[in-house]
């Protein structure tokens, strides 16, 4: 039975990959995940694989970089927020392409947060991995059959949702939480020590001869905003090693939905700001 | 070191290659144990200290018992039993119980609160107490049946019985009755590959592909995110999380069996579709069989089960199923999870007094007991009691309000990766109850289906739900 099953496995596995490639699958299928890990998988994929102009700008960071304005910034630039991860995450990534971003726009908000061991793995740490995944689309998170599903299921229950329930109360938005939220993020905050600052600044040098890299910092609530000695020290330092800096702007001009992230105005504002400062570089 | 890491594969290759290589026949015990002991101490090693005395202190009093009388025996084991117990609370409920009767903020308390629970400590001491209690009742000629040759090859095989990795963190938990008589030389052509295949497999799928991706969805049920989801959603992942448990703690007992399959052990399984079960007691037999057995002979027998009249028999079930919800972690919501059970069991037995006939309302009967399971694990899921109040609270109170589109996601993902669960209790019905076997051919199909998921559909990566325990 076991001889079978594998052989079996092999025929399916083939099969599938050849659905994939005839390209009966609806694209728009492709590029969303059913969960925030799953989404965080294909931006990172989607940045190795499929998006490959000789010369780009891209911006790293967490989600909090996720509430720019896309409309509002230039192109090509990519952007990759890793909702929950961190800018280690996405240099990760940057890391296992072939080519780097002209310029590099790193956040600075979480250095903190720590690696996660689990998204690496995911997204391979040997080159023959990395490698073995952009030639095989079936091994793909975007070409997960069930998340596939999950997403016939979601367009068909969108669908019935605007048919029968156009007139139904919507569900209540975040703003009953944002003090909750606030309060929490104060209370289980980390402040960046000194050390997690300068094993940042050193993982940016290695870049520094292939790439331009620019430190910015995302207005959040300014309850959770780290203290302005924090930033002097750090883009004091990152300028003596030869970054540039897009300057903080006043916490107390944008608002957040939930303490850190900005929400729909302020993110237009902060956009506005943020591309005036990089067509300024 | 969890079963789906790169470092326990491995372990486990280099175990399984070195096992059956003729050299190593006479060492196939000691290899185990080796390989077992790296497997539990592989990230701290100083969990060993606890988890050696604890097998030596239990080796030391079941060799002891096999020249006493029957008296002298009880006297060992009940000291041995109230030791084993004594470890568990000490390292599992002294901080529970100095943050419950207010003395957490002391010198002592705060040292207590702050102990470390090693890793399966509830699994290895519960098969301590089955080693004493195992041997203790054996009639003395039969107790060569668990002690078998002199000390040194006592203490070899319990230190397999309890460290044996397919089940040391998280079960199933062993009867040194049924583990003892199979230590032995195994044979490469004794294997039983079909049998393992099939139980890898199903355990792998259940758990990357089932559990670890519902797990990425029913995470909103965490206060307070939850307040704000439409009742849809809440109900949704509610049921979500009833099969997530399911395939994170089967997957995990079907990985251990097949596993010990490979090694030529024969572990009793964990887990008989328990979500097709249509009343509690039956839930009971279906789930976690290791444990609701161990508890039934080790606890509720022993207080006189149903043999005392009904009072006592209420008392019984009661009593059993608040332990046995303290045994899951030490906090209060889990006793009362237990207490629910208690609670479900006893108005299932009164019920059944006064309505005989209401076991044909099959249907009705399932779902009470489902969503009755599927409430108590969101005490699991919401350890704080008044958490899972207002979830359910919200439950009702939500339903004027329509899921967005992020919700609707949620939602679409918990229905695609429940359906295989539900897909999988169907057909065991259908085949026990209709005695319609699926045809050879599809169950080839099925199994290739899981191992291509488990390649190319696999969820984040986590720990067993049951580790904590």
């Amino acid at each position: 039975m076991v001889k079978t099953n594998l052989l079996l496995f092999l025929g399916l596995f083939f099969s599938y990959e050849l659905f994939l490639r005839v390209g009966l699958v609806n694209k728009d299928w492709l590029m969303s995940g059913q969960s925030i890990w799953s989404t965080n998988i294909i931006r990172a994929q989607s940045l190795l694989y499929d998006e490959k102009p000789a010369h780009y700008n891209c911006i790293i960071g967490s989600s909090i970089v996720g509430t720019l304005d896309k409309e509002q910034l230039p192109k090509p630039l990519t952007l990759l927020s890793l909702s929950g991860l961190s800018v280690y995450d996405g240099l990760f990534v940057l890391n296992k392409r072939d080519q780097l971003p002209d310029t590099l726009f790193v956040e600075t908000n979480v250095l903190e947060r720590s690696i996660n061991a689990n998204f690496c793995d995911k997204i391979g740490r040997s080159t023959l991995e990395v490698g073995v995944k952009g030639r095989l689309l079936s091994l793909r998170e975007t070409s997960a059959p069930l998340n596939l599903l999950a997403q016939v299921t979601t367009s068909t229950l969108t669908y019935l949702k605007t048919k029968y329930f156009k007139d139904a109360q919507p569900s209540q938005g975040n703003e009953g939480l944002k003090e909750f939220e606030i309060n929490n993020r104060s209370q289980t905050q980390v402040k960046t020590s000194a050390h997690i600052v300068d094993d940042f600044l050193d993982d940016l040098n290695k870049l520094k001869k292939q790439t331009v890299v620019v430190l910015f910092d995302m207005p959040v609530d300014c309850r959770l905003s780290q203290s302005d000695a924090y930033y002097e020290e750090l883009y004091d330092k990152a300028r003596q090693m030869g970054f540039l800096v897009v300057p903080r702007v006043n916490c107390a001009k944008y608002r957040t939905s939930d303490g850190i992230h900005l929400d729909h105005e302020s993110s237009k504002l902060y956009t506005r700001y943020f591309v005036s400062q990089m067509q300024g570089l | 070191m969890l079963f789906n890491s790169q470092e326990f594969v491995f372990l486990f290759l280099a175990t399984f290659i070195l096992y059956y290589l003729p050299f190593f026949s006479r060492f196939q015990v000691h290899l185990l144990i080796v390989s077992s002991l790296i497997f539990y101490a592989y990230s701290e090693p100083i969990l060993l200290i606890l988890l050696l005395s604890s097998i030596g202190f239990n080796t030391i009093v079941s060799f002891a018992q096999r020249n006493l009388s029957r008296d002298k025996a009880k006297v060992w084991v009940t000291l041995g039993v109230i030791a084993n117990l004594s470890v568990i609370l000490f390292f599992k409920y002294s901080g529970m119980l100095a943050n419950s009767f207010g003395f957490a903020g002391s010198e002592i308390g705060h040292f207590l609160v702050m102990l470390p629970l090693p890793l399966g400590i509830s699994f290895f001491t519960f098969e301590g107490i089955s080693l004493l209690v195992d041997v203790y009742k054996e009639p003395s000629e039969n107790r060569h049946a668990v002690i078998n040759g002199n000390f040194f090859t006592h203490l070899s095989n319990t230190l397999l019985f309890v460290s044996f990795f397919p089940h040391l963190i998280a079960g199933p938990i062993l009867k040194a009755s049924e583990f003892y008589p199979q230590i032995g030389g195994k044979e490469w052509r004794g294997i039983n590959w079909e049998k393992a295949y099939c139980q890898l497999i199903v355990g792998y799928f259940l758990k990357v592909v089932i559990a670890d991706n519902l797990k990425d969805n029913t995470f909103w049920i965490a206060y307070p995110y939850f307040i704000k989801l439409s009742s849809a959603t809440l109900l949704t992942m509610l049921g979500g999380y009833s099969m997530q448990i399911f395939a994170d703690f089967a997957g995990y007992s079907l990985i251990a069996l097949g596993l010990a399959t490979l090694l030529g052990y024969e572990l009793k399984g964990n887990f008989n579709f328990p979500y097709i079960a249509t009343s509690f007691s039956e839930f009971w037999r279906r789930w976690h069989i290791s444990l609701s057995s161990f508890l039934r002979e080790y606890l509720y027998f022993p207080l006189g089960g149903n043999r005392k009249g009904k009072v006592r028999t209420y008392f019984n079930l009661f009593i059993t199923m608040f332990l046995g919800g303290l045994w899951h972690g030490a906090a209060w919501s889990y006793a009362i999870w237990g207490v629910a059970h208690g609670l479900f069991l006893a108005i299932e037995r009164l019920a059944n007094d006064y309505f005989p006939n209401r076991k044909q309302i099959v249907l009705l009967n399932w779902f009470v007991v489902f969503a009755g399971v599927s409430l108590a694990w969101l005490l699991f899921k919401l350890p704080e009691f008044s958490h899972a109040i207002i979830y359910v609270y919200h439950l009702f109170a939500n339903w004027r309000l329509v899921p967005d589109y992020e919700q609707i996601k949620s939602i679409s993902a918990i229905l695609v990766y429940s359906f295989p669960v539900v897909a999988y209790h169907l057909q065991h019905m259908i085949e026990s109850k209709q005695h319609v076997r699926v045809p050879k051919s599809v169950k080839h199909l099925l199994y290739a289906a899981m191992l291509l998921l488990i390649v190319i559909n696999a969820g984040s990566k986590s720990e067993f739900i049951y580790f904590q325990f």
